[in-house]
């Protein structure tokens, strides 16, 4: 031992922190209590090259695409984004009208890591579920916040669990095992191991809280949710004129494309909306000038679908995975373009939206994290 | 931990993560992912599990508010994240200094310069270890952080002069002068050291 590794001796590492730590930490970190609300918005669609990529019809060919997470390449589908957008809409339009004490949302989202190999880096997933439950029906609301069009507080659930971190291909699976077949991989920065990603899952932990009812949408209260526009013209006049109508607000370097994307995204992702308004939001969408259409696709989660892309200005293109026979929002997703660790075309990171549906029963094992 | 093979200079790519949270804040939960506990470990080693609760969650409060200032040329957000920390360690640093030198009267009565070898070979490793800390707690701040982030964070000197926000030679004449302390204080006797300068960089 040189002097060096007897000062490393000398600071003995602590225990891990606490889940309830890190929960709470991970709340504080980013301001926000309901994290489904913030996830799903479709970022930096639209502005770079605003060109006649819109009508355009991209074949499977034309598309970077090798493999992905899962799923095969997406293949040719006969039609623009915008078809596919207004197909969504009718099929919107037709999905039935429900109600119920609680608005449920159930996401899985993943993230793809380089880890080193016997012979080069390979690709893992590390994969984690949550669940939310807000009391949509009778947020509390105080004289004053009625007065000052707030919301109100509800009570609002969540769950959380790790899914572990798995080989994303079978080439990364042969990768893996040439490697030994570890169970948990470094997480690289640059050349150094900075963290380690474990192939355990976690068991679900769910938590309770008083928050703010925050819909992103009008004052927040579902009635005033209930009352947005039906016509999708005047749903993109309400967005240009309610800028602080998605978490954060609009940005001033953001295009008209772009805010309105980020909030249609939102509210199709979040929002209990009736049939009406997610008609008029993927009308709206159809409209938009450079969203271009990548294809029939597999989403992370196996499910068939057809995936509408943007190209923004960094290295990643955004991409909406819909169901046009449903209207479904499926899955958001951001794929490599280039300059990643990760090969070109991989999904680097994406949300997918297992369910989403009124419900009347909450959860009853919550903790309540304190701070 | 060795340099593994074949990793590229740009694994991560937090500068684009970070960029995104701009606008999608929720994006930001994937550097706290990342380096939560890597921090909470830094913060812990140095003082204490309960300061490391506190001061590694303000940490990322306060990266997450000050997330449009982040050097997006910089890929990776680790020595931004370990200069916040240092900041916010500051407060502390004093009783950080007081535990050390405690350390160092503990272990320190052991061999003084000067003894045979054979005398010098029964330090035990153990005083060696206090002899450091006592070195530790006596550095200047300075020289303290650029040590441990180097030591403890396994940082490169370019590194700890993103964290640390200083010329890259004045980190590599602080870490040598904080180094050279060390040796001095050991004064030839320590039974722990199998063969000299093998961390050299």
């Amino acid at each position: 031992m040189n002097e060096l590794e007897i000062v490393r001796d000398l600071f003995a590492e602590p225990a891990p922190p606490d889940a309830r730590v890190v929960v709470q930490a991970r709340r504080h970190a980013t301001g926000s209590a309901r994290r489904r609300r913030s996830r799903w918005i479709v970022p930096g669609l639209g502005l770079a090259g605003a060109t006649a990529a819109a009508a355009t019809t991209l074949t499977l060919a034309a598309v970077i695409h090798p493999g992905g997470n899962s799923g095969p390449s997406p293949s040719a589908v006969p039609m623009s984004a915008k078809q596919v957008l207004l197909m969504a809409a009718a099929s919107s339009a037709k999905a039935p009208v429900r109600s119920g004490t609680y608005w449920f949302t159930h996401f899985q989202d993943g993230q793809s890591l380089a880890v080193p190999g016997k012979d080069g880096t390979y690709v893992v997933v590390t994969r984690s579920e949550e669940k939310d439950w807000t009391n949509a029906h009778s947020p509390r609301r105080t004289a004053a916040e009625i007065m000052a069009g707030r919301g109100g507080s509800t009570t609002h659930y969540w769950a959380l669990r790790r899914l572990g971190a798995h080989p994303a291909r079978p080439s990364d699976v042969a990768a893996w095992k040439r490697a030994g077949s570890p169970s948990d991989y470094p997480v690289l920065d640059g050349r150094k191991i900075v963290d380690r990603q474990s192939s355990a899952a976690t068991p679900w932990r769910t938590y309770k809280e008083e928050t703010a009812f925050e819909s992103a949408f009008a004052d927040g209260s579902l009635q005033d949710l209930r009352k947005l526009p039906t016509d999708p013209a005047e749903l993109r006049r309400y967005f240009l004129t309610h800028t602080d109508s998605s978490q954060g607000g609009r940005q001033s370097w953001q295009s008209d494309t772009e805010w309105l994307c980020d909030a249609a995204g939102r509210l199709l992702a979040f929002e209990p909306v009736t049939p009406q308004v997610r008609e008029a939001a993927y009308r709206m969408l159809a409209e938009l000038p450079d969203v271009h259409i990548v294809g029939r696709v597999q989403d992370p989660l196996g499910r068939p679908g057809v995936a509408v892309g943007v190209r923004g200005t960094g290295d990643m293109e955004d991409r909406l995975v819909v169901d046009p026979s449903t209207g479904r929002l499926l899955t958001q997703e951001s794929v490599s373009l280039r300059g990643h660790s990760v090969p070109p075309g991989t999904i680097m990171i994406w949300n997918a939206l297992v369910d989403a549906a009124w419900t009347d029963r909450a959860p009853g094992n919550a903790t309540t994290p304190g701070g | 931990m060795a340099a593994p093979p074949d990793a590229g200079p740009q694994v991560r790519g937090d500068a684009s993560v970070i960029e995104r949270s701009w606008l999608e804040p929720e994006r930001f939960g994937a550097i706290f992912d990342a380096y939560f506990v890597e921090i909470h470990r830094y913060v812990g080693r140095r003082l204490g599990a309960d300061a490391a609760d506190d001061i590694a969650a303000e940490t990322f409060h306060v990266a997450f508010r000050r997330r449009r200032t982040f050097e997006l040329s910089r890929d990776s957000a680790r020595p931004w994240l370990y200069g916040i920390a240092t900041n916010l360690m500051t407060k502390h640093r004093r009783s950080e200094s007081r535990k050390l030198r405690a350390l160092g009267r503990l272990g320190g009565e052991g061999a003084a310069e000067g003894h045979e070898e054979r005398v010098a070979a029964q330090v035990s490793a153990e005083q060696v270890k206090g002899r450091l800390a006592g070195v530790i707690g006596g550095l200047s701040t300075e020289l303290r952080e650029v040590l441990l982030l180097v030591v403890l964070a396994d940082f490169s000197y370019d590194g700890v002069a993103q964290a640390l926000n200083v010329p890259y030679g004045t980190v590599c004449s602080r870490f040598s002068r904080a180094r050279k302390k060390l040796r001095e204080a050991l004064g030839g006797v320590n039974p722990m050291l199998d063969q000299e300068g093998s961390t050299d960089e």
